[in-house]
């Protein structure tokens, strides 16, 4: 079922939490919104689920603009971060719940939930009340009573974040695979990144209840819109440093008191947005800056101060410093720097562009 | 750590003694009373099992349990059921918290009221005249004569009186516990499919259970032993139509200043209560209740 938000506003009193989102999620998709906590994407959830009322806009379902028909008619499953597992049933009766609310017979809803509880391999646990099992297995149970009804929607509200880190990482797989075999429309609410692109086939981004992004993962990376989704995707964050750009022999540099770099060619497009170059910031991926430990004078990079180094298990996170400007850069175990050892500084990968009070990445065209 | 015997006695010693005095004593002179034949000359005549064997042999005796018993269920129904509903009425029904909360502090404020001002409104509300309030409403509706309520519907009046007075402590207690469930299991049976009724039905009512067995025991125990609301309002009359077990009691020892035959009634009413608590973990399956987590 294809899902459309049309220019979809929430306040509560005062607060605007949800602003003139706008968003359509293809059918048989999996949709992650993305944002920091507070930032209004539980909220576009609990919207969807028909739990609160949008203040102004329409929600879609395919064909039928749903604003005023009660959560129970919206044919959709919702899972919470709380699981909001029933504590006074068992594990049978949990998922039973949605079809005895339907009315359906007794032999039909056995022959469903034993068939949800097989596919989610929760069958040996239908006795069980809630709170004997393991967070992994509520969660199970919480999708399957979520499944049990076959929603045309799937909504999870942070689903994992209750889980413990290694079985979060197992769990994101599975529920990527369970949606992929089923092919159901998916929207699933995180604050983490690295979660959200693993499972998503297009991520939105969203910040105090605006739409920052809304793209697939791949661009979301590549091509970040503003310095937000920029610094919010990828871990460790890109580093972002204060400076202006300046022309010279037909050559652009960006340029700050400690440090001055040569871009690439592509980039001179910027220019010819006459847009303020006097103020912008700089910004590089940690994992496309090389440190080398010869002079070489291609590029005006000599000269880094290893200030900090934090195993992060296969690489080693390098921190740099050249007077006030930090530098961030992942460096494999093999060339280990030592603290207070002086390091030449290159970029391999892509580098960026953003306006220093938009937040605006320079090199997107409007 | 060790703590010194006497240091334990310091702290609980002050509480212990005011526990003894006005909680333990009086009930134990309460069953070395019943076996004596004291009345107003305050003299402890032991006479064995006489009051019991008195008060079982009388017919009143029966008609006055029956009368409790009717009383106790029919103001246990009115003020669990109100309170409840008062309870749902404030929390799941109202999203605006000071509505919410004006309405409430409203059903509290006879609580406040000193109990005799409570009843004069109450004979003010059922007087037999035409310038009652039931009866004023009632003429509203084309009804020319005036019913007299306490001689008519005499149980009435004393249920509806000590009803609603009641119920604002289960509405208190009933709208915290709502209020305590997480709102994912109200959304989460939204999304399930269930309506209201459903929700209050399968998630509420099992939810809460915990605080709907304290109300229950609650009431019924201080229902058992009140008798301050229908000694003002009827006195236990007509003819003894209202007389409820405490009462009896009460008549008994100081009406006719039969302290042992009012003690032995008392004792009565205490074993009641005792058997009455008992059943009813019972029902609630309050072992049960101890053992599992309370999760919300």
């Amino acid at each position: 079922m294809r899902v459309l938000l049309d220019n979809i506003t929430k306040i509560f009193g005062k607060v605007v939490a949800v602003n003139d989102l706008t968003l359509e999620v293809e059918d048989g998709k999996l949709v992650v919104l993305l944002g920091p906590s507070g930032c209004g994407k539980s909220t576009t959830l609990l919207m969807i689920a028909g739990i609160y009322r949008p203040t102004e806009g329409k929600i879609w379902f395919g064909d039928n603009v749903v604003n005023d028909l009660p959560p129970k008619d919206r044919k959709i499953g919702l899972v919470f971060q709380s699981y909001a597992l029933y504590p006074h049933m068992t594990v049978f009766e949990n998922i039973a719940f949605p079809l005895r609310l339907k009315r359906e017979n007794k032999k039909e809803i056995d022959k469903k939930v034993k068939k949800i509880s097989e596919f989610l391999e929760i069958g040996e646990l239908l006795d069980r009340k809630p709170i004997q099992l393991s967070g992994g297995q509520q969660q199970r149970v919480a999708v399957a009573r979520a499944l049990v009804k076959s929603p045309d929607i799937l909504l999870l509200d942070e689903p994992l974040s209750n889980l413990d880190a290694k079985l979060r990482v197992v769990m994101r797989t599975e529920l990527k695979k369970m949606q992929m075999r089923l092919g159901i429309t998916t929207i699933f609410v995180t604050h983490d990144q690295s979660e959200a692109m693993t499972v998503a086939d297009k991520i939105a981004v969203i910040k105090n209840g605006v739409l920052q992004q809304y793209s697939s993962p791949d661009e979301l990376y590549d091509i970040p819109k503003n310095l937000f989704v920029a610094t919010f995707v990828g871990s460790p964050p890109m580093n972002i440093i204060e400076g202006s750009l300046s022309f010279k022999d037909g050559n652009l540099f960006f340029l700050n008191p400690d440090v001055r770099f040569e871009l690439p060619e592509d980039m001179k497009v910027v220019l010819k947005q006459e847009r303020n170059t006097e103020e912008v910031l700089f910004g590089v991926r940690p994992e496309d800056v090389n440190i080398s430990y010869e002079r070489s004078g291609s590029q005006d990079s000599t000269s880094w101060l290893v200030d900090m180094i934090e195993m992060m298990g296969r690489e080693l996170l390098v921190t740099l410093s050249r007077e006030k400007t930090m530098l961030k850069t992942i460096v494999d175990r093999e060339h280990v720097p030592s603290i207070g050892e002086k390091v030449n500084v290159e970029f391999t990968g892509k580098v960026f562009l953003f306006d220093k009070y938009s937040g605006k990445n320079l090199l997107c065209e409007e | 750590m060790e703590v010194k015997t006497s240091s334990v006695m310091g702290f609980l010693g002050p509480f212990l003694i005011l526990v003894l005095a006005f909680y333990f004593i009086p009930v134990i002179l309460t069953v070395i009373l019943s076996f004596t034949s004291m009345d107003y000359k305050l003299s402890w005549d032991f006479t064995g099992f006489t009051n019991f064997e008195h008060f079982l042999t009388q017919s009143l005796t029966y008609k006055v349990l029956l009368t409790t018993f009717v009383y106790v269920a029919l103001t246990l129904i009115f003020n669990v059921g109100i309170a409840f509903l008062l309870a749902l009425m404030t929390t799941y029904f109202t999203t605006h918290e000071n509505t919410a909360m004006f309405f409430r502090a409203i059903w509290l404020l006879p609580r406040l009221t000193p109990v005799v001002v409570y009843c004069l409104l109450w004979m003010w509300i059922f007087e037999p005249t035409q310038y009652g309030l039931f009866n004023t409403i009632l003429s509203l509706f084309g009804k020319s004569s005036s019913i007299d309520w306490f001689s008519s519907y005499p149980m009435g009046v004393i249920v509806f009186a000590n009803g609603f007075i009641g119920a604002s402590f289960g509405m208190v207690t009933f709208s915290s516990a709502i209020k305590s469930i997480s709102r994912d299991y109200i959304w989460s049976a939204q999304v399930d499919g269930a309506g209201d009724w459903q929700i209050i039905k399968r998630i509420i009512i099992p939810m809460i259970k915990w605080e709907i067995m304290y109300i229950f025991i609650w009431q019924t125990l201080s229902l058992l032993n009140s008798y301050v609301y229908i000694l003002i309002l009827t006195d236990g009359g007509p003819l003894h139509e209202t007389e409820v077990w405490s009462l009896y009691a009460y008549h008994k020892a100081f009406k006719y200043m039969e302290f042992g035959n009012g003690a032995a009634l008392s004792l009565f009413l205490v074993i009641i209560g005792i058997i009455f608590t008992f059943i009813s973990w019972k029902i609630f399956g309050f072992r049960k209740m101890m053992g599992q987590e309370v999760s919300r």
